[in-house]
């Protein structure tokens, strides 16, 4: 019987739930080598231990438990076993623990091994009599050696090499090596297994050396999972819990590590900003609740600027779970924990990525001939003077031939077609059993797509991860974490893109003399001048964050399954930005006279502006834990008493009139204009949190949390929150029913939770009334006065809003493992919402009444994952769809107490979607006067005297005649996806490992609004959809239209107020579907490598971004759906990357 | 043991929730305010801070030209600009958008104030002068919203939630009541208020800016009560019986000023009308017309953006050349021999040629003071409007040019030091032709956003002597209206007048109050808003120069793209829908 068959992949010992998975991992070296010992019966020394049972019928949990008692020692067994060993009778005084247990096991496929305090229950192998019997003479024996390593070339201690067929076994050294003596007449197949990885088969026929890598077995539910203040056996989890390890996190370079989250998680959804180096944190929601809590190795700070290649994995705490979070959790939690050290040989891992950005779809705008046609058009269509726009100046733009009427496009002089990103990692790990340590050292640089090269990112990152044990029972946790960050801009982005949006197309964006900045059009602005810290300087901020924690935990010796301990987690950020800006002058150049012309200033005065902000957490912890079985109960708890505070201050001093640009230091500042501010603040809170897990068999599951959360932002009378939380689990298939039922179904789990957490999302002290420094003064006389004014009506009750989530789930593992299948329920309220109070008082009042916990909302939908890993012959695939569906409701809101039928149709939102977006409903635009003369309504309130060909017509909902208010209805939904899916579908064939990852958002629009709606508004560029499908009137009658594609309002210089009423007109669905990632990655394994001293060898490759198909019609060469989509979708464009890497491992 | 262990975590954190007994670091106990003599003026600093005395705000302070837009002044340059839209802007139920004013916040916060001043301990006296500074911005508060809506509910308490529930959901007061309690309120304060302050205290109203308050509100009752209707049973209007009343105490207000010996009109520069008029309003160094005014001041980083905004292009960078003057306005600037100003539509041809200097250079030298026309002069420097310029060539031949690098060859000139070119800077020629320019200050190297220092006038005297003339008139007392005219004509230096009629005291008082937020209160509550502004599409100049005969053909030009809308309900202003629902005793304005 191959020796893989056993199933001791869950190992039912641990006594710690926190750092889990470290633990897990040493225990399967463990495992391993005991389960040799046990099998081959090695080396059974003596013992000095007796027993005395005397028991009947009983199973045979209950006689090792009465060993445990008597003896201290402790047992590995799976509930599988201990089924099968069944009933036990056995009377034994003083008899030696190894007899008595030979007396249990006897006629029973068991056998036991005891090695230090533990005794490990094995299935017995039987020898392969039949090769001895016949062989006639002795076969020739081989000492085979070799190696066993993951696949990242780590040694894998412990890992058992069996020879197959035979009862002949070893396990692997430290270094992971090993000898085998294997005879010729044996099969020469070796068995390698290791927990948590594949088992491999290797012919040895002919070798003399064999190097063996294993495979991480490939599940995405993997056998232990982070959760609060913990991580818990998959298979005993209870709660909705999503989580990614390291694989997927490394899987393609990215500068934010929020990025790497998009479409890997059910229930997780996100929409990116923008691609800007710095600034591009996707937001991320889970469920669509709100920014969720993060945490990072137990400290709530912001996750996105961590090397991923430190994170082992994320976890979100979706439902009841996060209740241990308490007063902060009600949006979730995201959980980031990264590595720590493994015991054996120091592992090096060097990663290198280099990135080519590229801007996703991006802003057409139409050239000078278009554009002056366009201007004139617009003019004649509102009977305005085209001004210089004359025919025969139309003409000259459109032919381009004469000097001074050429077309450019500022686009492709602002952004280059790629920027460069690279990152660099080195990672360590390694230890002895009592001392384990992780550390890296990271970098980052990103560049930006402009061209100037002035934007961009760097980031340097340094962790140390130590694991120690100081005494007896005792160890020590110390991690420290140091990262330092510089990031450059010039002008903010929004005002390159103001300038970029006003960049006339006629206009060079370049002179022949260089040193020269051109005109645009526009007054000063010119988006290259903007972006170039040579000539305008520059905002810069540089970043450090340090955090560092200390752990102590204390293995209490004389209470079994005890354990105290004590964290202190400290982390400081400093930000120091520095803003400084020079003139510069524009120039308009005739190229035909070649004389320059000085147009305007950008800008007028040197100015510099240093910001230094601090902000610090200190967040000291005591815990008891304790963990014990007691036959098939299990049950195990945890108390923890905490303290966060935190606090911040800031300084600002700002000068102007610098002597010289050259010194750009404040005391080179005029003495006149002086600025200086500062800021302090200081927050605190106190929690007590209590957990207990039940465990029947393996078969019934149970978790009660409670948590009191006390924050500083509420009055002592409020102060006090108790946040409870019940999930329950049935592992049904467990039941004697389910044997034979449905024999595909290997593992079916249901389950229940229920559970309250809060928001405290609240300015601090709105409980007090008070008087705050207004930010701006008042002259009297010849002096300025700073100013107070009243905080308003405090409420002395304010607290935070409860949120009670309800989660139904079920986890489906079928094909021995190979498919799971996980689905969930859920639905969850929002009550105490902090409002205005609108109904109690109107408008005259005169004051805000203060915020009260009053409305509420509800959100419902569910998610599920299916995660199918099929092997065929050599090649893994892989396919994991995901897909989520999240709606929100507004159960209450206080708001006026509407009467008028079309005031509550349209004003009232209790009891309605709470993503819902109103206004007009549009019925095309109106080709000719003669359609404005036949409508039987008043559209403007003026007799329709106002509207023109080429205008929105609407429609009158209510037919009463006159379109007003009352004709509004439900045109759209927000800006945020409710529903999001997903498909990772991924192949390994050997060395080759292929992944790509399809992700899609729908139910959310993107209004089109401001100059992206109405062209010339704010005298920007018309895009290109604005020339191709505008009404345009017939020159011979220009109440006509000739434009056979004509769906957009005629052209203007501006708003028209008809048109830019906000209805469905410029409502768009942003539904998209993208290739987010595509990973190609090829492990390089041969004596090459070997010979070059790698452990492994591997060269990956990744694209990102570089397909988007999406329902925005002729908007979406302009807009990506993904992108920040409100208002002008005027924003710094997402990148589209390649990148190529490879990672080594000494 | 669990038990005990857990008992002992317990106790050992239970001294942490201290850490949760944090104070404000940022905020100033509510009892520290009433017995601080700073505090109080901090506080009542941040309450005129909150009063509209001036249009303000938006992108570089382009609500500055609010008024002057739906007033049919001038123009913003973007139709997408605040004042723009206000101007055709179609007001319905909904609301009153960029014009509304419902400040019953300030006017709560001010009431708290006078409370807390009332219940402090100081002397008698401080307590009088600091609660009359109060009352007279809440007067100031009450005519911005009774000018827009007409009757508004008084409200001179703190309202608690537990009052009853008619005081918490007030009915509307009649116009007239307001207007009553303004002139009441700004009659007791004139009693407690000084005539004059000390330098370090200059800012603060005096008795003589109650009374300016009382002579304009009572002008505004007066004409709507002579010209109004009254409706809603006087929420809106004021029975015409009552006219000569609020004209009466309209004109014994004004008279208090005039009288006295403090005010008299600027007259620094009695040899140059223009420079006069210009440095009335920048002057700040005992103006003798100026009766209260808020304070700017960029040094002390308090600047706001007007000369950024109002500067031709060409002068400075920025959002320039942002106010651009309409014809229809510039027609009320007579000739400084006393021709009419309106210019000559027929006159406006394709061929006429023009001199600019009789066009404009003789108007009015409050026209010249107010408006930027092409070539007149700004620091030092002509300021041009031309789109394009036609001239003869070497070989020649006539050709027009329109560009704006193209200098014509050989013109630099003393007539043009600097050269000439073919057009003027684009934003100069895109709009009406004329900007404007009152208010601007010319010593302002650096006219870039926020850095105007230029005081905010809110009354002066001129504008008293115009509310005297007018109020006087209506009363029939025809030698009091036509000296003050003749008073505010000769600082003008513009021929006098010899008899007053009323167009002649309206066109005076928009030529001399020109873009001083006045012109579109005044056609409303003269009821001749509609055929002013209805159906109107002002207009604005093109001009070309015609470089070898030194003169300009001038075209007319539509300057908005809209019709505007001002129907007879536009007279006052909607509460909007909103307001309605959320106070049922309130009632909408009629046509809404």
């Amino acid at each position: 019987m191959p020796l893989c068959s056993l199933s001791f992949r869950r190992p039912l010992k641990i006594n710690k739930p926190r750092s889990y998975f470290k633990q897990a991992l040493l225990s399967m070296k463990l495992i391993n080598l005991f389960l040799f010992v046990a099998c081959f019966q090695v080396s059974a020394e003596s013992f000095a231990q007796t027993v005395t049972l005397s028991l009947k019928e009983v199973p045979f949990q209950k006689v090792l438990k009465e060993i445990k008692k008597q003896t201290g020692f402790n047992f590995i067994c799976t509930t599988e076993q201990l089924e099968q060993v069944g009933k036990v009778t056995i009377e034994a005084k003083a008899v030696p623990l190894e007899q008595a247990l030979q007396l249990c096991l006897q006629n029973r496929p068991f056998t036991f091994a005891i090695v230090e305090n533990t005794i490990v229950i094995k299935q017995k192998v039987i020898p392969n009599e039949s090769i001895t019997e016949k062989s006639g003479q002795p076969p020739a024996d081989i000492v085979l050696k070799g190696k066993v390593t993951d696949e990242n070339g780590n040694p894998l201690e412990g890992a058992s090499v069996a020879l197959k067929g035979s009862g002949k076994g070893v396990f692997a050294d430290a270094n992971g090596d090993f000898t085998i003596t294997v005879s010729e007449s044996s099969s020469m197949v070796l068995v390698v297994s290791f927990i948590g990885m594949e088992n491999k088969e290797v012919n040895v026929k002919g070798l003399s050396s064999v190097k063996i890598s294993l495979q991480k077995q490939e599940s995405q539910t993997q056998e232990v999972v982070v959760v609060g203040y913990g991580s818990q056996r998959k298979a005993s989890v209870t709660g909705a819990v999503a989580q990614i390890g390291a694989k997927v996190l490394q899987s393609a370079p990215a500068p934010n590590t929020s990025q790497l989250l998009i479409g890997r998680m059910p229930g997780l959804l996100a929409k990116t900003a923008s691609g800007l180096p710095g600034e591009d944190n996707a937001n991320l929601q889970i469920r669509g609740y709100g920014n969720a809590l993060v945490i990072v190795d137990g400290l709530p700070t912001p996750f996105n600027r961590i090397d991923p290649n430190d994170i082992e994995s994320v976890s979100i705490l979706k439902d009841a779970s996060a209740a241990i979070y308490g007063a902060r959790a009600g949006n979730g939690v995201i959980l980031v924990t990264t590595k720590r050290g493994k015991t054996g040989t120091p592992q090096i891992t060097y990663s290198g990525t280099y990135t080519h950005q590229m801007p996703s779809a991006f802003q057409n705008t139409v050239n000078a001939g278009d554009w002056a046609e366009l201007r004139r058009e617009a003019a004649l269509n509102y009977g305005l003077s085209p001004g210089e726009f004359t025919e025969e100046v139309v003409n000259k733009y459109k032919a381009g031939t004469e000097p001074n009427y050429r077309s450019y496009n500022w686009r492709d002089a602002l952004f280059r077609k790629g920027a460069p990103m690279m990152q660099h990692s080195i990672t360590v790990s390694g230890g002895t059993p009592a001392l384990k340590y992780f550390g890296s050292v990271g970098m980052t640089d990103q560049q930006s797509v402009f061209t100037s090269g002035d934007y961009y990112y760097k980031r340097y990152n340094t962790r140390l991860n130590v694991d120690a044990t100081i005494a007896k029972n005792l160890s020590l946790r110390f991690d420290m974490q140091y990262r330092f960050a510089q990031d450059q801009q010039v002008g903010s982005i929004e005002d390159v893109m103001v300038d970029f949006s006003t960049a006339q197309p006629r206009y060079s964006p370049y002179l022949p003399d260089a040193s020269k900045n051109a005109y645009t059009g526009f007054q000063g602005r010119n988006p290259l001048l903007r972006t170039d810290a040579s000539r305008k300087g520059y905002n810069r901020t540089s970043s450090n964050f340090f955090n560092g924690q200390i752990g102590l935990s204390y293995k209490v010796p004389f209470v079994q399954g005890l354990k105290i301990g004590a964290d202190f987690l400290v982390s400081q950020s400093a930000d120091y930005t520095k803003v400084f800006n020079i003139p510069a002058e524009v120039h308009d150049y005739d190229y035909e006279t070649q004389v320059y012309t000085y147009m305007a200033n950008m800008g007028n005065f040197i100015t510099l502006r240093e910001t230094n902000a601090r902000y610090y957490q200190l967040y000291p912890m005591i815990k008891v834990n304790y963990d014990r079985e007691f036959g098939k109960h299990r049950v195990s708890g945890m108390a923890i008493a905490e303290q966060l505070e935190n606090g911040g201050n800031s300084l600002m001093a700002f000068r102007r009139d610098l002597l010289s640009p050259s010194i750009q230091q404040l005391f080179s500042g005029g003495q006149d204009f002086q600025d200086n501010t500062g800021t302090q603040s200081k927050n605190a809170r106190v929690a007590y949190i209590g957990k207990l897990n039940y465990d029947f068999a393996g078969k019934y599951l149970a978790e009660f949390i409670l948590r009191a959360d006390a924050s500083a932002n509420f009055p002592k009378n409020s102060r006090w929150g108790y946040f409870p939380g019940i999930s329950l689990g049935w592992a049904f298939t467990k039941e004697n029913f389910m044997n034979n039922v449905a024999p595909w179904l290997s593992n079916g789990k249901l389950r229940l939770s229920y559970g309250q957490s809060g928001n405290d999302g609240t300015s601090q002290f709105s409980y007090l009334t008070g008087y705050d420094i207004d930010p701006n003064g008042f002259i009297i006389g010849n002096t300025y006065y700073k100013t107070i004014s009243t905080t308003g009506l405090p409420n002395p009750n304010i607290t935070w809003e409860k949120i009670t989530n309800y989660n139904v789930g079920l986890d489906l593992t079928f094909l021995g493992g190979k498919l799971n299948f996980e689905a969930n329920v859920f639905y969850r309220m929002r009550e105490g919402i902090l409002a205005t109070q609108q109904r109690t008082v109107p408008s005259t009042f005169g004051a805000t009444l203060p915020e009260v916990n009053l409305n509420s909302q509800s959100n419902r939908g569910f998610e599920f994952m299916l995660d199918y890993r099929p092997k065929i012959r050599n090649v893994q695939l892989s396919i994991m769809p995901t897909f989520t569906l999240t709606q929100n409701k507004w159960e209450y809101r206080d708001e006026t107490a509407y009467t008028d039928p079309d005031q509550i149709r349209i004003y009232q939102l209790t009891g309605k979607s709470a993503n819902l977006s109103w206004g007009y409903i549009s019925d095309g635009i109106f080709m000719t006067q003669d359609e404005i003369n036949k409508l039987t309504f008043n559209q403007d309130g003026v007799g329709n005297t106002s509207l023109r060909p080429g205008d929105i017509r609407y429609v009158d909902l209510n037919k009463d005649g006159i379109l007003d208010w009352r004709d509004q209805d439900v045109i759209g939904k927000g800006t945020f996806p409710e529903i999001v899916y997903s498909l990772v579908t991924g192949v390994t064939f050997k060395g080759f490992s292929l992944e790509m990852l399809w992700q899609g958002s729908t139910g959310f629009n993107f209004y089109v609004s401001g100059a992206a709606a109405s062209m010339f508004s704010n005298e920007s560029i018309p895009y290109d959809y604005h020339y191709k499908y505008r009404w345009q009137p017939n020159p011979a009658n220009p109440t006509e239209n000739i434009n056979p594609n004509a769906q957009l309002p005629a052209a203007s210089l501006g708003l028209n107020p008809n048109n830019i009423k906000r209805s469905d007109f410029w409502m768009k669905d942003a539904t998209f579907i993208r290739l987010r990632n595509v990973n190609l990655s090829y492990t390089i394994n041969n004596n090459w490598v070997k010979k070059a001293g790698f452990k492994n060898f591997q060269v990956f490759a990744s694209g990102t971004n570089l397909l988007t198909f999406s329902r925005l019609g002729f908007y979406k060469n302009t807009f990506d759906p993904d992108a920040n989509l409100s208002g002008e979708g005027r924003n710094y464009p997402i990148h589209k990357n390649i990148s190529g890497g490879i990672r080594l491992t000494f | 043991m669990k038990k005990i262990i857990i008992a002992l975590v317990v106790i050992s954190m239970a001294g942490c929730s201290k850490v949760l007994d944090i104070q404000p670091l940022d905020m100033i106990a509510e009892t520290a305010v009433f017995s601080d003599k700073n505090l109080i003026d901090a506080n009542l600093l941040s309450l005129y801070d909150r009063t509209k005395f001036q249009e303000l705000g938006n992108q570089e302070n382009f609500r500055m030209g609010l008024l002057a837009g739906p007033g049919g002044e001038c123009r913003a340059f973007g139709d997408w600009q605040d004042p723009y839209i206000a101007s055709i802007k179609i007001y319905d139920n909904t609301g009153s958008g960029l014009l509304d004013y419902w400040a019953y916040t300030a006017i709560r916060q001010i009431n708290e104030f006078i409370d807390g001043v009332k219940g402090s301990s100081f002397e008698q006296s401080y307590k009088d002068q600091k609660i009359s500074e109060a009352r007279f911005l809440r007067g100031f508060i009450y005519h911005q919203m009774v000018k827009r809506f007409g009757g508004v509910p008084i409200i001179t308490k703190v309202q608690k939630l537990t009052d009853p529930k008619s005081e918490l959901y007030p009915a509307r007061n009649k116009e007239a009541e307001v207007y009553d309690f303004i002139a009441s309120e700004m009659d007791d304060i004139a009693q407690i208020l000084p005539a004059t302050y000390p330098a370090d205290n200059t800012g603060r109203p005096t008795r003589f800016a109650a009374l300016a308050l009382k002579s304009r509100a009572m002008l505004y009752a007066g004409s709507i009560a002579k010209f109004g209707t009254v409706d809603l049973n006087g929420v809106v209007g004021i029975p015409a019986s009552e006219a000569d009343k609020y004209f009466t105490a309209a004109m014994t207000a004004s008279k208090q000023i005039m009288d006295n010996s403090l005010f008299a009109l600027y007259n620094k520069v009695p040899t140059d009308p223009v420079r006069n008029f210009t440095q009335l309003f920048t002057d700040e160094s005992n103006n003798p017309e100026v009766i209260f005014s808020v304070k700017w001041d960029a040094t002390l980083n308090k600047g706001h953006s007007w000369d950024a905004l109002c500067t031709p292009a060409g002068f400075t960078s920025g959002w320039n050349s942002n106010f651009n003057v309409f014809v229809e306005f510039a027609d009320l600037f007579d000739f400084q021999d006393g021709r009419s100003g309106v210019i000559n539509r027929a006159l406006l041809t394709n061929t006429r040629l023009h001199d600019i200097d009789s066009l404009f250079g003789r108007r009015d030298p409050r026209f010249r003071a107010s408006v930027f026309y092409p070539e007149c002069m700004w620091q030092g420097k002509k300021v041009f409007f031309h789109s394009s310029t036609r001239y003869r060539n070497a070989s020649g031949q006539v050709v027009t040019n329109s560009s704006e690098t193209f200098m014509i060859p050989n013109s630099v000139s003393p007539q043009f030091p600097d050269g000439f070119y073919a057009k003027a800077p684009n934003r100069n020629t895109q709009r009406t032709g004329m900007h404007l320019r009152k208010r601007c200050d010319e010593s302002l190297a650096q006219a870039v956003s926020g850095q105007s220092s230029t005081d905010f006038i809110v009354f002066r005297l001129g504008e008293i002597m115009l509310n005297y003339a007018e109020a006087a008139f209506y009363l029939n007392q025809q030698s009091e209206a036509l000296s003050a005219i003749n008073a505010i004509r000769t600082r003008a230096r513009m021929p006098l007048r010899t008899s007053v009629t009323e167009a002649n005291i309206r066109q005076e008082r928009q030529v001399e109050l020109a873009f001083e937020e006045h012109r579109y209160w005044d056609l409303r509550r003269w009821r001749i808003a509609e055929q002013e502004l209805n159906g109107k599409r002002l207009q604005g100049l093109n001009y070309v120069y015609d470089y070898d005969a030194r003169r300009y053909i001038i075209t007319l030009k539509n300057a908005e793209g809209a019709v505007r809308v001002f129907q007879r309900r536009h007279y006052y202003l909607p509460l909007g829908i909103n307001r309605i629902a959320d106070n049922p005793s309130l009632v909408e304005n009629p046509g809404y």
